[in-house]
């Protein structure tokens, strides 16, 4: 069964149709790709489960459950965790606090004590223990978006939905994002994960779903969908001649 | 002008407390303007609603001041919470409370007339001596004196907001409210029930000016027109005392007081509130160089 499952979400912005019936299925452990070019409604549809925005039709199912209607702080506590593309750290806390703050409000509701040593502990898992007391205005890109990741994880959710967590950053940075994701199947926690970089998600994906002006384009294997003639075209305007 | 070191203490003791009671009624807007981006200037009017809620009490039904604390704080309580959720209904941007809140502080004036009467009223001779006489200071400094009144404001400010201070500080609830008011939906996203919080935050902050106000009716005489009296001390030491931090309000209240006190002493008084308001300006106007420094500490760090 799957533990996420989205069936003809719909979202419309005035007459502006973002997301178009769009279907999505997720697994337990699973590392889901979600790409497509820009304005294809990833980001919209990351915001649907999460529940920062309503859907406009459609159905949200989370383990089993319908929170189709559910506001975006119960989907936390239920299980669902999310980074954002530009990172949003709460600036006047500590590196530590923030992802304290997550665990205190997320899946287990940890006391205050016991919420900053697990902020540690997940601080030393994405390599930011350094960091723990420095205020977040002093992180580096790459450290803000490990940061966003710490966060999510300290929800201690079945399903992390990262919204290009790695854009922007320099090869070794990316690997060893790309070695933290797949660190988060490991550990049983399903994975959303939008990214541009079609050959960094590919490569630590076990599916992928393309989307392409609001709308389901193509969904496999990574290998299946990068050869879909479809997705090359909806990216490069046409197939590419060898 | 010569002015005796008696009198300068005696003056700045006076503003000194006189602060906390401003401190007490700025504690409210400040949690209110900080934390949820309201600045609410109908609770001002609250306080003078809580102000002449004591009077009545006080004068009509014989309660004990301190008494009356247990119908206005709850039914301020409901009042600060049907406010914001007002604001939640309408969906209302900061703009649109201020809009709101003012029409409210506007309103409540007329209102005030209209149930109470544009008269002074004065609880003070109806007091206990217990409230009245005042109190001298201990050796070595007997020639000093403050009124009881006073102390229950500087015991009720104290306790108000180190009571909030420490809440934000140290339990769960302050640790939601202060993500709340970093990003909201980044709140949300890590499980903050951020529609509760903001209506009990408001409720308390509604609160405290049914406390603040019964000190108020204790400590001077009620007019509609008092809350104009308070609008400049308040909102300055709110500013300065910095949005969200009841400390810092009660601090700037009550160094603005002592300061406007002071210069009653060698300057015609009528000039003291342009005092405050000339801190506020020289604040604001530091505030570019102090980004500034911390700016360019900030990217040294980084380099």
């Amino acid at each position: 069964m799957s533990l996420l499952r989205c069936t003809g979400v719909t979202k419309r912005f005035g007459g502006v149709a973002a997301l178009s019936s769009v279907d999505l299925a997720v697994s337990e452990g699973e590392i889901v790709g979600l790409v497509g070019p820009n304005g294809s409604g990833k980001t919209t549809l990351l915001s649907t489960i999460a529940g920062s925005l309503p859907v406009s039709g459609g159905r949200v199912e989370f383990a089993g459950k319908d929170l189709t209607r559910t506001p975006p702080h119960q989907r936390a506590q239920a299980g669902i965790a999310r980074t954002f593309q530009v990172p949003r750290p709460l600036g006047s806390f500590t590196v530590a606090e923030n992802v304290a703050t997550a665990s205190m409000f997320g899946r287990h509701r940890t006391g205050r004590v016991e919420a900053i040593d697990r902020a540690h502990e997940v601080l030393e898992e994405v390599g930011l223990a350094a960091h723990a007391g420095a205020q977040v205005g002093a992180l580096t890109l790459h450290e803000r978006k490990f940061l966003e990741i710490a966060r999510a994880i300290a929800l201690d959710p079945q399903l992390i939905l990262l919204d290009e967590v790695l854009g922007g950053l320099n090869p070794s940075e990316v690997a060893m994002g790309l070695d933290l994701i797949s660190s988060l199947r490991d550990r049983g926690m399903a994975v959303v994960y939008i990214e541009h970089n079609v050959r960094a998600v590919s490569s630590i994906a076990d599916r992928m779903y393309v989307l392409n002006q609001g709308r389901n384009l193509a969904d496999g294997t990574p290998t299946d969908v990068l050869d879909d003639a479809r997705v090359v075209e909806a990216y490069l305007g046409g197939p590419v001649d060898a | 002008m010569s002015v005796s070191s008696l009198a300068l203490a005696q003056t700045l003791l006076n503003g000194a407390l006189l602060g906390c009671l401003f401190g007490s009624i700025a504690l409210g807007l400040s949690v209110k303007w900080g934390h949820l981006g309201v600045a609410d200037f109908f609770h001002l009017s609250l306080t003078l609603l809580g102000a002449y809620l004591t009077y009545s009490l006080v004068t009509e039904q014989l309660w004990d001041p301190l008494l009356t604390l247990l119908v206005t704080v709850p039914v301020f309580f409901v009042v600060g919470v049907a406010v914001q959720w007002l604001f939640l209904v309408l969906r209302a941007e900061p703009f649109t409370t201020l809009l709101i809140t003012f029409a409210l502080f506007i309103v409540t004036e007329s209102v005030a007339s209209m149930v109470w009467s544009p008269d002074l009223l004065n609880l003070r001779p109806r007091l206990s001596d217990g409230f009245t006489t005042s109190l001298r200071f201990p050796e070595p400094l007997p020639q000093l004196a403050v009124q009881p009144v006073d102390l229950l404001a500087l015991v009720c400010a104290v306790l108000m907001v180190g009571v909030s201070a420490w809440a934000l500080r140290r339990t769960r609830a302050g640790r939601a409210v202060q993500a709340m008011r970093q990003d909201a939906d980044i709140a949300r996203t890590l499980g903050v029930r951020v529609v509760p919080i903001t209506l009990a935050v408001s409720g308390l902050a509604a609160s405290s000016a049914a406390v603040a106000g019964m000190v108020v009716s204790l400590r001077m005489p009620l007019s509609p027109t008092l809350p104009l009296q308070w609008i400049g001390i308040v909102v300055v030491a709110t500013m300065l005392g910095g949005l969200g931090r009841p400390l810092g309000a009660l601090v700037a209240a009550v160094v603005l007081m002592m300061i406007q006190n002071a210069w009653s002493l060698w300057f015609p008084p009528q000039w003291a509130p342009a005092v405050t308001f000339g801190v506020l300006f020289l604040f604001l106007a530091a505030q570019p160089v102090r980004r500034f420094v911390s700016e360019a500490t900030a990217s040294r760090r980084l380099a």
